[in-house]
């Protein structure tokens, strides 16, 4: 791992105005990428972990959605200075996204040489003979079987399971220095989850390419991340290796993710959440767990607690954090 | 497989999906083979986890127990009774009976309906009740799940995921039925939410002395939830037993592998990863031999030729797996019905 990170992003913040009022739908997230790193993402629906992402490819839907503060570096320069031809350079270039299901994110009516051949064409402006030889090139990588034969396939011919890798072979085509995934395996079986992670885990060992993981899945992060960022209503609660956040959680939310998740050895009973995530148009001031934490106290609800240093690169926004049990 | 106490046992169930081609002259050209000769017990009070990969038969299974789909072999009955030759009264108290969770709140509720209207309606088919007694079993109903009694007069969508499936429960209970097939009943919910749902399943369950089947892909969660796990492939139930017991010993290749794919609850949590090559195939041309050959890491020669059949390993821990027993003499699956009631260790674990 290096020291400079590929990618930094510090203090962002990304806003919805509806109907309803403003939405913070991302609230104040800093965290850094480096090369070969992979980072999962952690968090409910609607936490912000999306949204993040999204920011990060400056793809945050107008007109509601802004992103009113914050920096995003990718290898020191900073894309929200960026204009959108620039920008559109940088997307499926030095960025690339995995969506989450591989359904919506093919089209039907073209086939998968076309589709992967369509980012490599625009970004490294190959024709011909030379941008068949990439994508099959590409084909390969993502392990698709007789890729000569494939590339003439349409995404209705193939298993979820190849579209989803046809689909990584589009992100991966242009060898970005970050790759975004969104629950790439959530609409996959179980068999051919484990066979989709560890192709992502190859691939990034042999090319060291950053991966950002978003999930809503612990044992997935586990699997394949080096470092956790746990995400609640719109902030990062907690950061650190995966080591450290599975061995010694320090926020209330994680420790009580980990303790509400069943598990395969058994457990006789699971100690549930109570309560449901806050409204993100209205939330609550101070710390926004406090209302479903066993351990808050009136100092939680009056203000945000600060970012407390558990270990070297742990860090937990929690009043109390390091002395929960 | 034929404990006394079961409530609902499937005897050698088939449901094939016939395929049709043509359109002036339709030609039956093949058939789905989605549920594919099972033959299982749910015990009474206890829970049934059905694990298997999407397209494994096991929703097929749920439709024809709840009588949805009819078998096209086999018998399903339930309390002793043949489940698809019910009529009249008897067919209606079914109905009552069993009943079903789905697994997407937000298209098992009816937009346009209230929440009480909601709970009510399963009860108002049932002349017993008044309806000053349906009121009274709405409220009860909403204390059971956990809702406040203001909220019978609401919508499905002033509600957050959590909430209608609490309300779908509520639903399923209203008839006090005795059976409840849950289908994938959390996969929908986010994490923190799961936890929640999955202790209320456990509290009603010992309330009310229900029996579940419970559906899921999810590994984890049926370990917390079941009683009995019968892993399914391709139509087939192809592991059951305690779950302590498939968890702690998987037999069959697939259940091994099912597991060992299964995300950890540690990162540094020890492991033997079974990576299995290519999908589950098509229903409709099912592999020869053991179905799972084409994918199993511990293939032999004679798995592409002779089918295992469902053999007891251990007690009580059944496996259809050439690696176990001697499957040259194995018994017909009729025969391997019979013999379970007496016969303790059919086949012994290699």
């Amino acid at each position: 791992m290096d020291s400079k990170p590929v990618l930094q992003v510090k203090d962002l913040k990304v806003q919805f105005a509806t109907r309803h009022g403003l939405i913070k739908a991302v609230d104040g997230v800093t965290f850094d990428l480096h090369r070969g790193e992979s980072l999962g993402i952690v968090g409910e629906s609607g936490s912000g972990k999306s949204m993040t992402s999204l920011a990060v490819m400056r793809l945050v839907p107008p007109p509601n959605g802004r992103i009113v503060a914050g920096e995003i570096f990718l290898n020191g320069e900073n894309l929200l200075k960026k204009s959108n031809s620039e920008m559109r350079d940088i997307r499926g270039g030095k960025i690339a996204m995995i969506f989450q299901d591989p359904m919506s994110s093919l089209n039907p009516a073209f086939t998968i040489g076309n589709q992967v051949g369509e980012a490599v064409a625009l970004h490294q402006h190959l024709r011909g003979n030379e941008l068949r030889k990439k994508v099959i090139n590409a084909l390969s990588l993502v392990k698709i079987p007789a890729p000569e034969t494939r590339v003439k396939s349409f995404p209705h011919q193939m298993s979820g399971g190849m579209r989803q890798r046809v689909v990584g072979a589009i992100a991966l085509s242009c060898e970005p220095e970050v790759l975004i995934a969104d629950e790439p395996t959530t609409s996959l079986d179980v068999t051919v989850q484990a066979q989709y992670l560890r192709l992502l885990k190859e691939i990034q060992e042999e090319k060291q390419v950053a991966i950002i993981l978003i999930t809503h899945d612990l044992g997935i992060v586990a699997r394949l991340c080096h470092r956790v960022a746990v995400m609640y209503a719109g902030r990062i609660v907690e950061i650190g290796s995966t080591e450290q956040i599975f061995d010694k959680p320090s926020h209330p939310y994680t420790i009580a993710l980990l303790r509400s998740t069943p598990k395969l050895e058994g457990v006789s009973r699971l100690d549930s959440i109570e309560g449901e995530p806050p409204d993100p148009s209205n939330l609550p001031d101070g710390c926004r767990f406090a209302p479903r934490c066993k351990w808050a106290k009136d100092k939680c609800r009056e203000a945000y607690p600060p970012r407390v240093q558990i270990s070297d690169g742990h860090w937990a926004d929690c009043w109390f954090a390091g002395d929960l049990k | 497989m034929t404990p006394s106490n079961a409530l609902v046992q499937l005897t050698d169930v088939q449901k094939h999906f016939p395929i049709h081609q043509g359109f002036i002259i339709r030609k039956e050209t093949g058939a789905v083979k989605a549920v594919d000769g099972v033959t299982i017990a749910i015990e009474r009070g206890k829970t049934f986890g059905l694990v298997g990969e999407s397209g494994c038969g096991k929703t097929t299974m749920a439709k024809l127990i709840l009588r949805i789909e009819t078998p096209t072999a086999g018998t399903i009955t339930f309390d002793g009774k043949d489940v698809h030759k019910l009529k009249g009264s008897e067919l209606r108290a079914y109905r009552e009976t069993v009943q079903v969770v789905f697994q997407d709140p937000y298209s098992s509720l009816n937009p346009r309906m209230r929440i009480k209207e909601i709970i009510e309606e399963p009860l108002r088919t049932d002349p017993k009740f008044t309806k000053e007694q349906r009121k009274a079993r709405i409220e009860e109903l909403l204390k059971v799940i956990g809702l406040r009694p203001g909220s019978a007069t609401r919508y499905p969508h002033q509600f957050s995921g959590g909430q209608r499936q609490r309300i779908a429960i509520a639903r399923a209970l209203a008839p006090s039925p005795s059976f409840i097939v849950l289908d994938e009943p959390v996969s929908s919910l986010d994490v923190s939410i799961r936890a929640q749902l999955m202790n209320l399943l456990k509290d009603l369950q010992r309330e009310f002395h229900l029996t579940f089947l419970l559906i899921s892909h999810d590994l984890a969660g049926v370990r917390y939830l079941a009683d009995t796990i019968g892993v399914m492939y391709l139509g087939k139930i192809v592991e059951s037993g305690g779950s302590p017991a498939v968890y702690g010993k998987p037999l069959h290749p697939y259940t091994h592998a099912l597991l060992s794919n299964a995300m950890p609850s540690h990162p540094n949590a020890p492991r033997t990863e079974v990576i299995l090559t290519g999908e589950v195939p098509s229903p409709i041309n099912i592999p020869t031999g053991c179905r799972f050959h084409p994918r199993c890491p511990k293939v032999m020669p004679h798995c592409s030729k002779i089918e295992p059949q469902l053999q007891e390993a251990e007690p009580g821990h059944w496996v259809a797996c050439h690696l176990y027993g001697d499957t040259n003499g194995a018994p017909t699956p009729k025969e391997t019905a019979h013999a379970t009631a007496t016969s303790t260790a059919a086949g012994n674990a290699r």
